[in-house]
């Protein structure tokens, strides 16, 4: 039995977890998988007799999680003029404690 | 504010949105931007994006709006070399995310993805999909109906609030010990997320654990992404019963904040969704308790007292993993500011309301009392106080030990009670409470009253050592907890002996008959007083209800008999006596107190209120009825809908669409809010008719009150009646509606015009 780790960058969340057990399992060969979507990670614990590691990539290529390749989409990059979409379409920033929050703030904020 | 957390749900947020938009884009390629997008039986549409966008997603283009909404809350990841304070974003995050989850949940179920299904689960009460032909499957989003009949124990803090579990627990055994102390609490528990595919639902699934909303463990789904399932209910919450309006975002979320009770439990390694999604949490005020090692966001603001928590499970000083459970959800109660009153219950079994839902199947019963074979009963008398001797338990006659497995035999509950403040008025307000104390204990299923109840033992409560003798246990405790106030002593007597069975089966008899006939004696005519309920009113600020002998609270749980009791237990309470004062109008029953009082405790927004029509300032209606009167003009007849009926209705509208007209406090002549055992009162809608105007019902009502109504029709002349009544099977349209009226020849149609 061999052991091997996989980066698999986008698997992020434990959708994607799910997904990358469905693909690897099924496989011959493949007797334990530990995908972790925490450190975007694979362990997979396989019969060198049966699968090899390209086969292993193979199918996570296949469903749409190729191994090191990808990264997370970030949607919103930092400019050097405008570093915040949400506070530049405002075109100012409020610093004053809103009335309903200090009214319903309760004892923690009686500093 | 931790810099880690913040960059992890920023990426996350960003991540989702971006995943979110590719899957709409693909949708609305392959199945048009018309596709419905739907989930079920709720009037909210999807609710968290309906609440805080006041955006209704009716198909698959409608959610190119909210996620062109959650763009616009993205922020870029936090630099290397500029720090700032990031709480700002990272709830900014937490809100894409949702507004992106709730999308995901929308477009799979246009694709007919969602429930998940779970072969092989059956779920004790579920949201129901009729099209899965009974396959197992997770619950998927919680209805309206369900919403709502856990309403009253929200408002009256029976149900403390909910805690959502994400991911898996560090065992099979943590994960039961976790649900087990959060139903000792009565704490509502959902589920979702995985870790490494594990789900803490295949946990609980593998240890045999019922699920569904009647043991209020409800499994969502099995990614982070139905943790938007809860958020929603959340939502909905304040929508349902706070009268708020969809948009007000701020409102929502600092009404969640303060009234809704609810944590999250991160259970195994916590990856980027879930930190954006936990952002969202706190957004609401609910902090997130998380049983490994990550970075902890401990000052208050947001949430009442810490955001994020970590707690290593392995490092919980304990001996078992009930232990570590115990301490795990202590700690969670408190970082949530709830409070929790639990009543020690001495048996051998788990005991808390979460399991008064339970069933107890022929095949895993030990014994049963009632039912087909035997008889049993129960009674509850007051006594003198020098004949009661407090907290002695009888059992009288042969024990459990006597009887085969799966036997049955005669048993009778005989419960005396004194008190410097019990009245006999109270004894069947008392005795109505032994189904929920004795059902409140695991492996016990207690159904029906009086001299039919029916209790039954399960297999594995006996195993552990649960004996007759217990009820009384039960019972002691509950009622000196509960009930404190008026009850001083009491004895109990359990008997299977068959003489002293039969002795007191008479006796009782006789009580049950002399009650009877008290209470067809009390009228509205014949008190002086009636009750206001404004428990309601944490959840609607101006809904009062005004109980009277022959109207009773609108969820059904109130009747002037318990308003009296809780009055006397608790004289500053919610209950409070109103004098009906001077008469104003015998016919729509308009009474200068009535008046008066609703005036003042509606903070002036209800000026006048009748007690017997709905045409003419009808009572308010907070978010807890059991059932909706509207007048169908066509018909000159009213309809009623019962919160279990999901179908079409004549006016166009289902439940879920007219409970938002009829909820929120206000008076809306036409419609209106009633428990359902006010249609059998002879003092419904009798300014306007009375029950003869009914013309349409929902067939759930039709069944489940069938005696009742045949006794009603008796009354009212025309024993045929109810069959001249349509239902949903029939029509759900006025022209069908009026076709059917037409060929049965209903009362309704004769009857003076109601405009
Ligand atoms: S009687 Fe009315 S106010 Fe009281 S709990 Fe029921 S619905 Fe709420």
């Amino acid at each position: 039995m061999e052991k091997v780790v996989l980066d698999v960058p986008t698997l992020w969340a434990d959708h994607h977890v799910l997904k990358v057990r469905e693909a690897l399992l099924p496989l011959e060969g493949v007797k334990d998988v530990y995908a972790s979507s925490a450190w975007k990670k694979v362990l997979v614990s396989y019969d060198p007799g049966k699968v090899n590691v390209a086969a292993l990539e193979k199918a996570l290529a296949d469903a749409n999680y190729p191994v090191g390749e990808g990264k997370m989409p970030m949607l919103v990059q930092p400019t050097e003029k405008r570093r915040d979409p949400a506070w530049a379409e405002m075109a100012y920033r409020v610093t004053e404690t809103n009335r309903v929050d200090l009214e319903m703030s309760g004892e923690f904020r009686r500093y | 504010m931790s810099r880690y957390i913040a960059t992890r749900a920023i990426r996350g947020s960003n991540a989702l949105v971006a995943e979110a938009e590719a899957l709409l884009k693909q949708a609305v390629e392959e199945k048009g931007a018309d596709t419905p997008v739907a989930f079920p039986n709720t009037a909210y549409f999807l609710p968290v994006t309906f609440g805080m966008l006041a955006h209704e997603v009716n198909t698959l283009g409608d959610l190119e709006f909210s996620l062109a909404h959650a763009k616009k809350l993205l922020h870029p990841l936090p630099e290397d070399n500029l720090w700032v304070p990031y709480l700002g974003e990272t709830l900014d995050s937490g809100m894409a995310t949702l507004l992106a989850a709730e999308a995901i949940e929308g477009v799979r179920f246009a694709y007919g993805e969602e429930p998940t299904l779970y072969p092989g689960l059956e779920l004790a009460g579920s949201t129901s999909y009729p099209q899965l032909n009974g396959t197992g499957h997770l619950n998927g989003p919680i209805d309206d109906i369900q919403l709502r009949s856990w309403g009253i124990q929200l408002v009256d803090g029976r149900m403390p609030g909910f805690a959502a579990l994400v991911g898996a627990a560090h065992s099979n055994e943590a994960a039961v010990a976790i649900v087990r102390e959060l139903q000792r609490r009565n704490i509502l528990t959902f589920l979702c997320g995985n870790t490494n595919g594990r789900s803490v639902i295949d946990q609980l699934h593998e240890e045999g654990v019922e699920m569904g909303y009647d043991t209020y463990i409800v499994p969502f789904g099995t990614d982070t992404i139905s943790a938007i399932y809860p958020l929603g209910f959340a939502t909905r919450s304040a929508l349902t019963f706070g009268g708020l309006k969809a948009g007000q975002w701020r409102d929502i979320l600092i009404y969640n904040k303060f009234r809704v009770f609810a944590f999250v439990l991160a259970l195994g390694e916590v990856d980027d969704l879930k930190y954006a999604a936990a952002a969202g949490a706190i957004s609401y005020g609910f902090p997130t308790i998380a049983d490994t090692v990550i970075p902890e966001i401990l000052p208050t603001g947001v949430t009442r007292y810490e955001h994020v928590i970590s707690m290593p499970w392995n490092e919980i000083e304990a001996e078992t993993e009930e232990e570590r459970a115990a301490k795990m959800v202590q700690r969670a109660i408190e970082v949530r500011g709830v409070k929790v009153k639990i009543t020690e219950v001495p048996v051998p079994v788990a005991y808390g309301s979460a399991f008064e839902g339970e069933v107890v199947r022929r095949a895993d019963m030990r014994a049963e009392f009632g039912g087909k074979n035997s008889r049993a009963f129960e009674y509850l008398l007051m006594a003198p106080m020098d004949e009661v001797e407090d907290g002695k338990i009888e059992l009288i006659g042969p024990g459990l030990d006597t009887l085969d497995e799966g036997g049955s035999m005669d048993l009778a509950l005989v419960v005396e009670v004194a008190g410097r403040k019990m009245q006999e008025d109270f004894e069947p307000v008392l005795e109505r409470q032994f189904h929920y104390f004795i059902n409140g204990a695991s492996g016990i299923q207690h159904i029906g009253q009086r001299d039919i109840t029916w209790i039954r033992i399960s297999k594995a409560a006996a195993e552990k050592g649960f004996d007759l003798k217990h009820f009384g246990d039960i019972l002691y405790a509950r009622f000196h907890a509960d009930f404190g106030a008026i009850v001083d002593k009491l004895q109990i007597k359990i008997i299977t002996d068959p003489d002293l069975h039969a002795e007191w089966l008479a006796k009782a008899r006789e009580a049950y008959d002399f009650r009877n006939r008290r209470l067809a004696d009390l009228t509205d005519d014949a008190v002086d007083t009636f009750y206001s309920c404004i428990l309601c009113q944490s959840f609607a600020p101006t809904h009062v209800c005004v109980v009277s002998p022959q109207r009773l609270g609108l969820c059904g749980a109130y009747n002037w008999l318990d308003c009296k009791a809780s009055y006397e237990i608790n004289p500053t309470g919610p209950n409070q006596p109103i004098q009906k004062g001077q008469c104003l109008d015998d016919d729509k029953g308009y009474f200068a107190g009535v008046n008066e009082y609703a005036k003042m405790a509606s903070q002036g927004t209800v000026e006048e209120v009748t007690m017997y029509s709905i045409m003419e300032n009808p009572m308010t209606a907070c978010g807890c009825f059991e059932c909706i009167v509207m007048v169908i003009p066509e018909a000159n007849g009213v309809m009623v809908v019962s919160r279990e009926d999901p179908s079409m209705t004549p006016a166009g509208m289902t439940f879920s669409t007219l409970a938002g007209i009829a909820g929120g406090g206000l008076q809306t002549p036409g419609i209106m809010g009633v428990g359902k055992f006010y249609l059998t009162s002879p003092k419904f809608v009798s300014a306007d008719g009375g029950f003869k105007r009914i013309v349409w019902m929902s067939s759930f009502l039709k069944e489940t009150m069938a005696e009742e109504f045949k006794q009603v029709a008796e009354r009212e002349g025309d024993p045929d009646l109810i069959a001249k009544i349509a239902d949903e099977t029939i029509c759900t349209d006025v022209e069908g509606l009026l076709a059917y009226l037409e060929s049965v020849g209903h009362p309704a149609l004769t009857m003076d015009m109601m405009f």
